[in-house]
């Protein structure tokens, strides 16, 4: 007879109390379950126009009778081309399959039985996660002004904390810290914890204030910094993110991580984008401008308070639930990101993209903000009042 | 945590002392009284009785967990799947004592009758799990007292203990009309239990100097579905941020858990209508000879991810209507009878909430006899005077579609949905209130 295995007995409290992530269906079956027959996909701040050439050059050409074969297991040459580009040692790198990876690598590095990490309520959702069904704490810090609150982090640091996250800029906000002021936070933690600085979408920012994190690892031994190619190099489906740190620091993380967890064809297309990248990011750079501009103007005119900060998105309050939203937004062939998930009830995230699919959202928002009595109540009212709480390019400090 | 202790017993008649014992030790050491202990032990002796029966004694052992859920003591049992006799958890189940058959169900019937609540599951797919619950008895709120509250301009949200709770609950209770209310804030004493005991969770919103202005209370119903009770505010201004505070920190607190929906069965005013859809509504009858709509409101709390939907062919249209209306993305599968069997016996659980006149009935088994079945609970309900009668259907649970053609011959009508208040979404039915007469306040 077929016996199950004792599940009550074997799952530890903290899983047991964890469920299962649900991610989204593939578009196909979304488009069948939504009755649209296109999908604009404006909800995980893709970039549009795809990755930089020579790194498309790779994938087309990728030769077939390598997928036979094991990868690099630590991403040789790629650690070696980021530390010529940053100037720094290879074995500052650690590459993992996705940030999310690399996340999981450094709080299984440093945390053990009741220890806590601190980071923000209304942020990137993978720290706060990760921590729990690891079955550490997550201490979590209000935002304050849609940005990182650092006197609120610094008072929640106990004797087991290991680790801060700071998002830089901020998912969803678009929020950041000065140079100045990642250096007062750096300083008043004196070293004594982790401070990861995860910027996933630092290639977006032009701000000459915003801190380049890799500069700073020199200065400071306790500082981690992610970066990920799924962004602005456009490589989301490969996934393949990093970490740089110092070289005993990393080496401690590297300890925890799962060699040969990165592909080929990821690593050689990351190579590929590093090494040539400039004209890449100035043509996304300009696109997001004008995209930016263009929905800040139409949201404007639809009366709707927004957060535009830095990144590739927009962040718009509704005057219906986000969820509604997005459903009726999803029979018209246009998927955002719900906020609910971000603790943002009634906002949704928008991802740059092309002109006329930035129109073909706004015309879409439009008419379901037209079959929301309730919408057309709060856009002649409240909205005027509070919109352009927008810190665009918002600096804090 | 909440406290716990459990047994593990061969089912052999030689133990029943020692699990009798166990429950009644158990149940008084976590808090029920001298009669609802006794209560319990009466239950778990006559399902360990018929467990020594059914369940091989060389086999697999019984084990028996009581643990305390706040305001009440559940007694489990998890043995392995057997041909267990459910049709005596029916209500309605009468037995003949000349019938030597009956005598073995008596024992089911009278422990079924002697707690406040049953109920059926799988467990870990190779065991089966009967769990009794019984609640512990608390005094009313005492009603009359004047209100004290005051506007608040600046408030903080706070994480409530037990006194600041049982003080909320009989605010609640004086400035509530009680049909808009759940009956515990009836038992000011039974919302501390149920919120110490983890089921629920509380917020209330106050002012510096300890007042009270407002609070919310939210607990989970099935594994996807949050249940949202509240704003309840007293003496705000109109245009108070209170309201809003208080539901986004309920949403802070589940909007990384599985929850799907959160729903409002008690809306009152203060609930933010543009961020809860409207499902429906059911028409309640009071004791005093009127009726009232309550409505019903959800929202979703991540984006759709779509689901399947069993449907009887009588049902297809409502939810087709339903699910186009509330643009819910649902794959609805139509049930068709191919002549395949079904148990005999039909199982329904029923909950009296006797004060209002309301009974709720929810499918456990589906069998060959249901239409009697639900003809025999109907019967009852009348006779005892129950003025509304509601039943949940799981549409998420393909077996479960097949009660549809009884309910709607029966005169219960599908009122609305609740997306993801089980497996799946559960339709809503009612008993057609016209039937009965009544007049609308």
């Amino acid at each position: 007879m077929r016996k199950s295995p004792p599940l009550d007995e074997l799952v530890p409290e903290h899983v047991r109390r964890f469920q299962a992530y649900v991610p989204s269906k593939p578009d196909d079956e979304l488009k069948k379950i939504y009755g649209c027959s296109r999908l604009f996909r404006l909800n995980n701040n893709e970039n549009p126009l795809g990755p930089p050439p020579a790194a498309w050059k790779v994938v087309r050409d990728f030769p077939p009778p390598s997928v036979s074969l094991y990868p690099s297991g630590d991403a040789y040459h790629l650690r070696h081309r980021l530390a010529e580009r940053f100037s720094m040692h290879p074995d500052q790198f650690l590459v993992g399959n996705g940030a999310n990876e690399v996340i999981a690598f450094v709080i299984k590095a440093f945390c053990r039985e009741g220890d806590n990490i601190v980071t923000a309520d209304r942020t990137f959702a993978v720290y706060e996660w990760v921590a729990e069904f690891s079955g550490f704490e997550a201490r979590l810090v209000p935002l304050r002004d849609f940005g990182f609150d650092d006197e609120g982090m610094l008072s929640r640091i106990d004797e087991r904390t290991k680790i801060l996250f700071v998002c830089n800029p901020n998912n969803p906000t678009g929020t950041w810290w000065s140079e100045e002021r990642l250096r007062r936070f750096l300083d008043r933690v004196e070293g004594r914890r982790i401070v990861v600085v995860d910027e996933a979408y630092a290639e977006f920012v032009e701000n000459p204030d915003y801190p380049d994190g890799m500069a700073l690892v020199g200065e400071y031994p306790n500082l981690v910094v992610f970066r990920t190619f799924s962004k602005m190099f456009a490589l989301a489906g490969l996934r393949i993110g990093y970490l740089a740190g110092d070289p005993e620091v990393v080496d401690v993380i590297r300890r925890t991580c799962v060699v040969y967890s990165v592909n080929g064809l990821a690593q050689a297309a990351a190579l590929a984008a590093v090494g040539e990248s400039d004209e890449h990011v100035s043509r996304t750079r300009e696109l997001v401008r004008r995209g930016k501009a263009f929905l800040e103007k139409e949201v404007g005119n639809l009366g709707l308070p927004y957060v535009l900060g830095e990144g590739n998105y927009m962040m718009i309050q509704l005057p219906v639930n986000d969820a509604l939203a997005y459903r009726k937004l999803m029979t018209r062939g246009v998927m955002v990101r719900t906020m609910t998930g971000f603790r943002f009830p009634d906002w949704i995230r928008v991802t740059v993209s092309h002109e006329e699919i930035m129109e073909a959202f706004v015309e879409a928002l439009g008419e379901v903000l037209a079959e929301t009595e309730a919408g057309q109540r709060l856009s002649t009212t409240e909205s005027t009042a509070t919109t352009k709480l927008a810190c665009r390019h918002g600096r804090l400090g | 945590m909440t406290d716990h202790a459990s047994l593990q017993v061969s089912p052999k008649e030689g133990f029943l002392r020692v699990v009798t014992s166990f429950a009644e030790a158990t149940g008084k050491a976590l808090g029920l009284g001298k009669a609802e202990a006794l209560a319990l032990t009466l239950s778990a002796e006559e399902v360990f009785t018929h467990l020594c029966r059914v369940v091989p004694p060389e086999g697999e052992r019984v084990e028996v967990r009581c643990s305390e859920k706040g305001y009440c003591v559940q007694v489990d049992f998890l043995f392995p799947a057997v041909d267990f006799d459910m049709r005596t958890f029916n209500i309605t189940t009468t037995v003949s004592l000349r019938d030597e058959a009956d005598f073995d169900r008596m024992g089911l019937l009278l422990a079924s009758r002697s707690v406040d609540r049953f109920l059926m599951a799988k467990e870990d797919g190779r065991r089966l799990r009967l769990s009794l619950v019984k609640e512990k008895v608390y005094p009313p709120v005492e009603v009359g007292r004047p209100l004290e509250a005051k506007p608040l301009e600046t408030f903080f949200l706070k994480i409530p203990d037990a006194e600041e709770l049982k003080l909320f609950a009989e605010l609640v209770a004086t400035a509530f009309d009680e049909r808009d209310l759940p009956d515990f804030f009836g038992y000011p004493g039974k919302l501390a239990d149920m919120v110490r005991g983890g089921g629920y969770r509380a917020v209330l919103a106050m002012g510096s100097g300890g007042e009270i202005g407002g609070g919310a209370l939210w607990h989970w119903i099935g594994s996807r579905s949050v249940e949202w009770l509240g704003p309840y505010t007293f003496s705000q201004r109109d245009g108070s941020p209170m309201p809003k505070a208080l539901l986004e920190r309920c949403i802070a607190d589940v909007a990384r858990t599985p929850a799907v929906a959160l729903v409002s069965r008690f809306p009152v005013p203060g609930l933010s209508l543009e961020s809860f859809e409207y499902l429906g509504s059911l028409r309640v009858r009071s004791p005093d000879g009127t009726s009232f709509f309550r409505e019903a409101r959800a929202r979703l709390l991540q984006e759709d991810p779509g689901s399947v939907t069993w449907a009887h062919p009588t049902m297809e249209e409502f939810l087709r209507g339903e699910y186009r209306r509330l643009v819910l993305p649902r794959e609805v599968r139509v049930v068709k009878d191919r002549g395949e069997g079904h148990s005999p016996h039909a199982v329904l659980f029923t909950a009296f909430d006797r004060p209002r006149g309301s009974v709720f009935l929810e499918p456990v088994w589906f069998g060959e006899d249901f239409l009697q079945v639900l003809g025999q609970h109907l019967d009852l309900f009348r006779r005892e005077g129950m003025l509304n009668v509601f039943f949940h259907m799981d549409a998420g649970c393909s077996w479960q579609a097949s009660f549809a053609p009884g309910l709607l011959a029966n005169g219960l009508e599908p009122r609305y949905v609740l997306p993801y208040g089980g497996e799946g979404d559960v339709v809503v039915f009612q008993l057609d209130p016209e039937r009965e007469g009544g007049k609308d306040s």
